[in-house]
């Protein structure tokens, strides 16, 4: 019954998506790639269709040769993985180059299916199953039809999951994000049926016993796995704002700040407990509320920069100078330099604060990002907090400074920050 | 007051407030003051420290100073924060005139500046409920996602701009 479901609803699935994209396609841009993208979801349904169980045997009783199903199958799942790269290529390349490499992998395409055609003539494939592979694995020329068709498949695969990663690292629209990386999750699967096949039907030449039980189990579970994947990821952007993946994405983000800025929060409100609305709770209950995060970010964020200011007459320059050495020394530069640099700066000058050490006139903090939203304050200071809390170079300078302080006799003993 | 009275007090209160569009601090005076028909004169401060805001009532118009050396949004923030005083009619201390023209003075020391400010603070709750309105406004008309759904790209002919329009099939752009 599963297995039925796994190896037939993969099929059903491909062909909503096809509708799905076909009653959006009147709205479709017009985009050179908006065609091969329709046609890889025509493909990967046709293919899972031919080699549905019910359509499988059918078509060969119809057609009056055994296994024809099996090629055709292949040869749409080839199409697919054509049609898929091409997509990508047109997005990702100039038009004249990603046409050539469309042309270059097509002629790949066309001279692998003869191949396959020629292959699978020669080979005595005369009896109908299923199982294809299990059967005739170890048939005449079929080791070869089977090289042929992963390698393919395999090498189209792995420049999916590539150019799919690189576009899901630079998206923004949470939907688009997450459905790419879906995509190349299904892709990294697909990669994985390549490799259960490849190594199957090579061990089968030396009669080697095959490690994962049930191989046409693993091979239907594989199929569908990656299938779906990419079917529900490569969608995902349509569907995606409908069930809330663009609020659950924000929500996350700014529970993730929270947590972050915690570190930083907590010590601020310890050297100045004025600055808090509401005295903190512990770190266990602070982590575990979940509502009205908008109003707890605002508020962290606010009295940060309140805290920042309240220790103004507590910053030494010259701590900052150091820091800055001290972290060219380690490799930072540019953005880093500056963020862990100044987070060493706010760590000192919260020390001084708790210990009374005031400094002459008290410098700047924290300089905030020019004409900042909300958004951005709360990107730069959890930047900021995240060094403070675990940069190496803000624990070695505040270890540096504690022995200085405690040579010149100004403290009796070293406390260090909780 | 406990938290959460003050928290039903300032959105009761907020529901009363009309947000101009687009929103800004300056933009909200402006309509404060027009609605108090008193002009409202923002004026960055040093002060290096203290309370980082302060609304100073003259007998022809009102005076907020707000720190100048911290960040664009805090600025913001400090300047609502004030408003909001106006807005719960708190009653600010008086300012003697020598000491307002001294504040408007552009050298004046942030030292000065600081002594000046922190004998002017309000009760707790008084400063509590300036904080929250604040906050409250400022998430109303702009929290964070405000700008995090704004594609950052308006390039046409970006991979991931494309690829986003062939996947979602064109659908008229109305994002979350």
């Amino acid at each position: 019954m599963i297995s039925d479901v796994l190896a037939n609803g993969p099929a059903l699935v491909a062909w909503a998506a096809v509708l799905y994209k076909l009653s959006a396609r009147r709205r479709s841009p017009d985009d050179p790639a908006a065609h091969p993208y329709l046609w890889t979801l025509v493909a990967l349904a046709s293919a899972l269709t031919v080699l549905a169980h019910p359509v499988y045997v059918t078509l060969d009783r119809l057609a009056g040769i055994p296994n024809l199903a099996r090629l055709l199958g292949h040869g749409f799942i080839m199409l697919t993985a054509w049609n898929a790269r091409s997509t990508l290529s047109y997005v990702n390349y100039p038009f004249e180059e990603a046409r050539s490499r469309v042309r270059h992998h097509g002629a790949i395409l066309v001279v692998a299916l003869v191949f396959m055609v020629v292959l699978f003539g020669l080979a005595p494939v005369d009896e109908e199953t299923i199982q294809f592979m299990s059967r005739y694995a170890t048939a005449p020329f079929i080791l070869e039809y089977w090289l042929v068709f992963l390698g393919f498949l395999g090498v189209a695969l792995f420049d999916i999951v590539r150019l799919d990663l690189a576009h899901a690292e630079r998206a923004d629209n949470p939907s688009l994000k997450l459905g790419l990386r879906t995509v190349a999750l299904g892709g990294i699967v697909g990669l994985g049926y390549v490799a259960n096949e490849g190594l199957y039907v090579l061990g089968r030449q030396v009669d080697a016993t095959y490690p994962l039980g049930d191989k046409d189990m693993v091979t239907t579970v594989l199929v569908a796995g990656g299938t779906s994947l990419m079917i529900i990821g490569s969608t995902m952007p349509a569907w995606g704002p409908v069930v809330g993946i663009p609020a659950a994405a924000r929500w996350l983000d700014r529970y993730r700040m929270l947590r972050t800025l915690y570190p930083l929060w907590i010590d601020l409100y310890r050297a100045s407990p004025e600055i808090a609305l509401a005295p903190p709770s512990s770190p266990m209950k602070d982590a575990l509320s979940l509502r009205d995060l908008n109003v707890s970010l605002y508020r962290r964020v606010v009295e940060i920069r309140d805290g920042l200011l309240t220790l103004r007459p507590y910053v030494d320059p010259r701590v900052r100078e150091d820091a800055i050495a001290l972290g060219r020394s380690t490799g930072l530069a540019g953005d880093e330099l500056v963020t862990v640099a100044e987070a060493v700066t706010v760590a000192a000058a919260i020390r001084a604060k708790r210990r009374g050490h005031a400094a002459a006139d008290g410098g700047l903090v924290a300089a905030a990002p020019a004409d900042s939203d909300l958004g951005a304050e709360a990107a730069y200071l959890t930047r900021l907090s995240r060094a403070y809390r675990s940069s190496p170079v803000v624990k070695m300078m505040l270890d540096h400074t504690e022995n200085a302080d405690l040579d010149g006799g100004l403290v009796q003993q070293g406390t260090r920050r909780p | 007051m406990n938290p959460r009275m003050l928290r039903r007090r300032c959105e009761e209160r907020l529901r009363e407030i009309e947000l101009p569009v687009p929103f800004n601090a300056a933009s909200f005076c402006d309509a404060l003051a027009a609605r108090r028909g008193r002009p409202i004169v923002l004026r960055s401060v040093v002060a290096r420290g203290g309370p980082f805001g302060v609304w100073v009532p003259t007998p022809n118009k009102d005076y907020i100073f707000y720190e100048r050396e911290t960040s664009k949004w805090h600025q913001e923030h400090i300047v609502l924060h004030e408003a909001c005083h106006m807005l719960w009619g708190h009653e600010p201390t008086p300012i003697t005139a020598p000491e307002l023209a001294q504040l408007l003075v552009p050298s004046i020391s942030p030292t000065t500046v600081r002594l000046m400010l922190e004998r002017r603070s309000y009760p707790e709750e008084q400063e509590h409920e300036a904080e929250l309105l604040a906050t409250l406004i400022l998430e109303r008309v702009g929290g964070i996602g405000a700008s995090d759904a704004q594609g950052r790209r308006s390039e046409p002919n970006d991979p991931v701009v494309r690829l986003e329009a062939i996947l979602d099939g064109g659908r008229v752009r109305n994002r979350d």
